[in-house]
């Protein structure tokens, strides 16, 4: 994962406040009619570039206006026709989805998106479709026609008439069940048939399979790890209950802990690249080795998974747990929802004091949500610090030295990061008080961890600590 | 955490080596992809440099002249060198909007909304405005740093290769904005 070491300090949710207007509709059309003005009567966007190619303060003459007349005119009369035999109309849009919904990209396709997913597409008059699914799943139907294409931060998906998964979170990944997908990125591109999966990451060209760490722990096919059959049952038990909130059959299997102490050569390896790189798989963020925790600690890495509504609470849902709702009942689903609401409002008012210390005044705490006081309280710490606190936290984590017991005496600062990095394994613990500890790992080991995850370095890496030495504080 | 406002703010990939190829060999559609890719950042840029000096109505114009011209020096532009497209792009559209902040007289400024505690969108608009009006007290070329830094998260280098300036002087380009923009939030939260 790519890592931003000098994040602005700003809140992020301040920062993210200040928002534009999108790109106004037909802007591609008004720019290549500048750039390709011979191409006026090609299909691709001509629409477009001949109602608006020009400047968009542009006044113009009389004479200007008259040709704008012709051509209006002009263009009337191809909707006309072009109504009669192109059937799609163009449309664009943008969701964030909140709870699971089917959402239409045109006359061709469909997108089943999970809650916790954002898409934004757009539709041409050819009725070529172009989605950006920068994060969450999405199951998509495409009837066969024009071009389909998906980009996600990781890679594009591109496909002629089809169905298939999109993943897209640490890494991107697609499943295909019928017809061809072309995946692409900047270091190479893969076709894919049904019943192939592959996986799209920063850095790498597309692989068949799953993330290069599962390969690496020695995943055979790409349909056969426990890991991807954990997944197709979940999504097959999700179908099958419409989403709703009945448990179709028996909880995801959780894939077996290496023994400790005797990790793989290539699950090092692995651990390694995560602790140096940040390119860390999955089950590192959810059942970590002490072989792992040891390579993170000797890097001053740590990894963080948060549950979403932490990070953005203006589209509250207790998500990814609500991706997994077909494996609860609805009492389990209304406790779970409880909890969550609970836990959101208690980590709230555990920052407000700690804000205070680090010179908020109460004023402006009041006004600011749970998440809204999580991202302050963290720009406010300083990056020094942090990165103290988080070589620090790794070490613990590989058993290096202890944990403080006495948090109280600890720097607001220092406190406001504790609590952060144990924020995913603390509403676990409150889930598995309601639910049920099998329950509660099972939400969290859904997707590897709770969906905000971060993985932080404090920068460097240092000769491996011998097992039992404390490096001290 | 951290992950979470990289993916708002710049979740994107950059343009498959086969597009970009065609697009610089002058091929239309993939020219359209990129645009079409390349718009939102584009926008996010020239509208957060001139929209708190009033200069909205020159947003698209010059969203439109940044494209064209790195049509016309597409093919020029080489990724082996290490320069990423989006930040190339970014650079034009920075640079063009610098030019018109120095020759434009700014307009004065609307003042930020009060908050209405009672409606959460209402108080992230509020805090939005807050922040375009703080961002309209810094200096084209600080803002400009700040910009490309805090919402395209660009780094020190790129950013100093982008305008043309020192890496230090990016440096404490953005330590000053910052200080400026705190203190403008700061009159905003206490009032």
């Amino acid at each position: 994962m790519a890592e931003t070491p000098d994040r602005d300090p700003l809140p992020s949710d301040l920062l993210g406040a200040w928002e534009l207007p999108e790109p106004p509709a037909g802007f591609a059309d008004r720019v290549l009619a500048r750039t390709h003005p011979e191409e006026q009567d090609d299909s691709d966007g001509w629409l477009g570039r001949v109602a608006a190619a020009r400047p968009s303060s542009f006044e113009g003459t009389p004479k200007d206006r008259r040709w704008r007349l012709v051509l209006g005119l002009a263009v009337a009369a191809a909707v006309i026709l072009v109504g009669f035999v192109r059937p799609s109309w163009p449309m664009e849009g943008e969701r964030t989805i909140v709870s699971r919904a089917s959402v239409s990209l045109g006359d061709r396709g469909v997108a089943v998106a999970e809650a916790g997913s954002s898409l934004r597409w757009s539709v041409d008059w050819l009725g070529r479709v172009a989605v950006e699914q920068t994060r969450g799943r999405v199951f998509y139907r495409v009837d066969p026609g024009g071009r389909f294409e998906v980009h996600t931060p990781h890679g594009e998906v591109v496909v002629t008439g089809t169905c298939f998964d999109v993943d897209a979170y640490v890494g991107t990944r697609v499943a295909v069940y019928e017809g061809d997908v072309v995946v692409s990125n900047e270091h190479g591109q893969l076709t894919l048939a049904p019943g192939d999966e592959a996986y799209l990451e920063r850095g790498h060209g597309p692989r068949v399979g799953g993330p290069r760490s599962s390969e690496a722990s020695g995943g055979s096919g790409a349909t056969e790890r426990p890991e991807v059959a954990e997944r197709s049952e979940v999504a097959a038990r999700s179908e099958a209950a419409g989403g709703g909130g009945v448990r179709a059959s028996a909880r995801p299997a959780v894939e077996e802990p290496a023994p400790t102490g005797s990790t793989a050569g290539s699950e090092l390896e692995m651990a390694r690249q995560c602790a140096e790189n940040g390119d860390c798989s999955r089950q590192m963020w959810v059942e970590p080795t002490i072989d792992q925790l040891r390579e993170l600690g000797r890097c001053g890495r740590v990894l963080v998974d948060t549950p979403s509504f932490m990070a953005d609470d203006f589209t509250f849902t207790p998500a990814p747990e609500s991706s997994a709702l077909a494996l609860l009942s609805e009492s389990e689903h209304q406790a779970l929802e409880k909890t969550a609401r609970t836990f959101h409002r208690g980590v709230g008012e555990r920052l407000e004091p700690l804000l205070g210390e680090l010179g908020m005044g109460s004023a402006l705490i009041e006004r600011l949500s749970p998440a809204q006081r999580l991202q302050t309280a963290l720009a406010l710490v300083d990056p020094a610090l942090k990165d103290d606190v988080r070589r620090l936290v790794s070490r613990e984590r590989a058993g290096w030295v202890e944990a403080p017991e006495d948090l109280a005496a600890l720097d607001p600062g220092e406190r406001v990061i504790r609590l952060y990095y144990g924020l995913g394994t603390e509403y676990e613990q409150r889930l598995a008080a309601e639910l049920g500890a099998e329950v509660a790992g099972d939400l969290r080991g859904l997707f590897g961890g709770w969906l905000e995850k971060s993985s932080e370095s404090s920068g460097g890496c240092r000769d491996l600590e011998p097992s039992g030495v404390s490096p001290g504080r | 955490m951290a992950q979470t406002a990289n993916t708002a703010r710049s979740s994107r990939s950059e343009l498959s080596a086969e597009c970009l190829g065609a697009a610089q060999r002058g091929e239309a559609r993939a020219f359209r992809v990129l645009v079409r890719r390349y718009e939102r950042p584009v926008f996010g840029v020239l509208g957060r440099m001139l929209r708190p000096a009033g200069l909205d109505h020159l947003v698209e114009d010059l969203a439109q002249e940044t494209f064209v011209r790195a049509y016309r020096a597409l093919p020029n532009f080489d990724p082996a060198k290490g320069a990423r497209l989006s930040t190339w792009l970014l650079t034009i559209a920075t640079r063009l909007a610098i030019n018109a902040l120095q020759r434009k007289q700014a307009v004065p400024l609307r003042g930020p909304e009060p908050f209405d505690g009672a409606d959460q969108r209402a108080e992230r608009r509020a805090l939005g405005q807050a922040l375009e009006s703080a961002a309209a007290k810094l200096p084209a070329n600080f803002r400009a740093v700040w910009v490309l830094h805090a919402y395209q998260e660009l780094t020190h280098d790129e950013i100093a290769t982008a305008l043309g300036i020192e890496v230090g002087t990016v440096k404490s380009r953005l330590s000053r904005s910052r200080r400026i923009l705190r203190e403008a939030l700061a009159e905003v939260w206490d009032g």
